[in-house]
């Protein structure tokens, strides 16, 4: 029969905690004792056993629950944590060398503006709310009194109102259009390709005229209700006459030919 | 025994200082460190992911009202754990009897096991749930969150040579009813 102290040195051995001594004389109490062999080989089995179980992952919903439950800062905690362990790795490893998260950061920053700047640089169809004390688009405007008004031309025709005026800065001819259209109707703009070459587009409301095409020598615009359109070009050299003509239903309804002091000198 | 390493205590304590100073977030990762230990307590303690699910949220509920009155010179594990076998322990005396159809269902893993998993899950839940609940601590405390004696008699409040003997009480008592299951 074992005693209490020749059962605790079994258990402790199970437990890794006996010292030299204590150990040496659970060797000694095993390599004797047929009972104490059977008690150490169930004891082992069972820890075995449990060791086996392992732990068992909460449901997810348990720590959004908590999360949910606290106030909204320890909430934050929450979508870090659905960020997943390999963001969090990187993230760590961000955090112990702040000097490589620097660097990394400007990496990532230059990617991200020359991506940004490879998707942006064509993009001419630009909103600008207020246009009072500015002609012209986000990319190429001038202060109005800058500007020589070399056309002025006001529009008043069955279903169309509204004005077209010409201004010129150097080499650069802001055309801007205002328009009070009944029905939507297509704008079309022509020029010499060979004399000008187009800088930018705005308009006032974008959603009135969502359909916009360039090619040499040719502008096409949709408008509709009321919307202002800016065209901007640049010219090298002799200028020559722009064309102006708006169509409805592929008719034409209105067209003025933009020849004023300026643009057909020596065209 | 390998003790818990100091650095995981110093970290707990800078995370509870740093939510008492405001940083509501520091809570949030003492949530991450501790909340699937703590609910594997409360599993093994109840052998049911229910009120398992359900001791964890009141007892890190209770943490995060009752921070204030975390002493650092304590373990944070230690208030925290106590806290979770408490809350076990009252749950089991709330609990009242039931007569359970399908006892499987109360210890499958929510995640995907293996059916001999699952076997083994179902086997040791019962095994433990044959214990004294004040002894159910000790082997849990000792066999799923690997603490030392000395740990488990902090967390617990009593005395090295209690949890000893709880533990080999409870180990022996274990394996006969590990046996019984087997029949």
């Amino acid at each position: 029969m074992l005693n209490r102290q020749q059962i605790e040195l079994i258990h402790q051995e199970m437990d890794g905690v006996n010292a030299p001594a204590e150990r040496a004389a659970f060797r000694s109490l095993i390599e004797k004792d047929s009972e104490a062999r059977a008690l150490e080989a169930d004891l082992r089995n069972v820890t075995q056993l449990l060791d086996r179980v392992g732990s068992i992952d909460p449901p997810r919903h348990m720590t959004e629950a908590i999360l949910n439950a606290l106030p909204q800062q320890v909430r934050a905690r929450s979508r870090w944590e659905a960020l997943g362990a390999p963001l969090k790795a990187i993230v760590d490893g961000f955090q112990k060398r702040p000097r490589f998260a620097l660097v990394s950061s400007l990496c990532v920053g230059l990617v991200a503006g020359f991506v940004a700047y490879a998707a942006l640089a064509g993009t001419v169809l630009i909103d600008h709310p207020d246009t009072s004390g500015l002609r012209g688009t986000l990319f190429e405007r001038r202060a109005a009194d800058e500007l020589e008004t070399v056309h002025d031309v006001t529009i008043d025709v069955d279903r169309v109102s509204g004005r077209v005026g010409v201004q010129i800065a150097q080499n650069i001819v802001f055309v801007e259009l205002e328009l009070d259209v009944e029905h939507a109707m297509e704008v079309r703009l022509t020029f010499d390709e060979g004399a000008y070459g187009l800088l930018g587009f705005s308009q006032l409301r974008s959603e009135a005229g969502p359909y916009f095409t360039a090619e040499p020598g040719l502008i096409r615009v949709t408008t509709s209700g009321a919307n202002t359109h800016t065209f901007v070009l640049n010219h090298e050299g002799p200028v020559s006459p722009l064309a102006l003509s708006l169509f409805e239903n592929g008719e034409e309804v209105f067209a003025t030919t933009l020849s004023a002091r300026g643009l057909d000198q020596g065209g | 025994m390998t003790e818990r390493p100091a650095a995981a205590h110093e970290h707990d304590r800078a995370l509870v200082k740093r939510c008492l100073e405001g940083q509501g977030d520091a809570f949030g990762e003492l949530i991450d460190r501790h909340h699937k230990p703590l609910f594997n307590v409360a599993l093994r303690m109840l052998n049911n992911v229910q009120d398992a699910e359900d001791v964890t949220q009141t007892v890190l509920l209770n943490a995060f009202v009752k921070l204030r009155t975390y002493d650092p010179r304590y373990k944070f594990f230690s208030w925290i754990y106590r806290m979770t076998v408490n809350e076990s322990l009252n749950t089991l005396k709330r609990r009242k009897p039931t007569v359970t159809l399908e006892p499987r269902l109360h210890m499958r893993a929510p995640v995907a096991a293996s059916d001999s998993a699952a076997e083994l899950q179902d086997r040791v839940g019962k095994a433990l749930m044959c214990l004294k609940p004040d002894d159910r601590a000790v082997v849990v405390l000792k066999h799923f969150v690997s603490f030392s004696y000395q740990e488990i008699a902090d967390v617990l409040e009593i005395p090295v040579r209690t949890v000893k003997s709880r533990l080999f009480t409870a180990r022996e008592r274990l394996r006969d009813a590990l046996r019984e299951g087997e029949r």
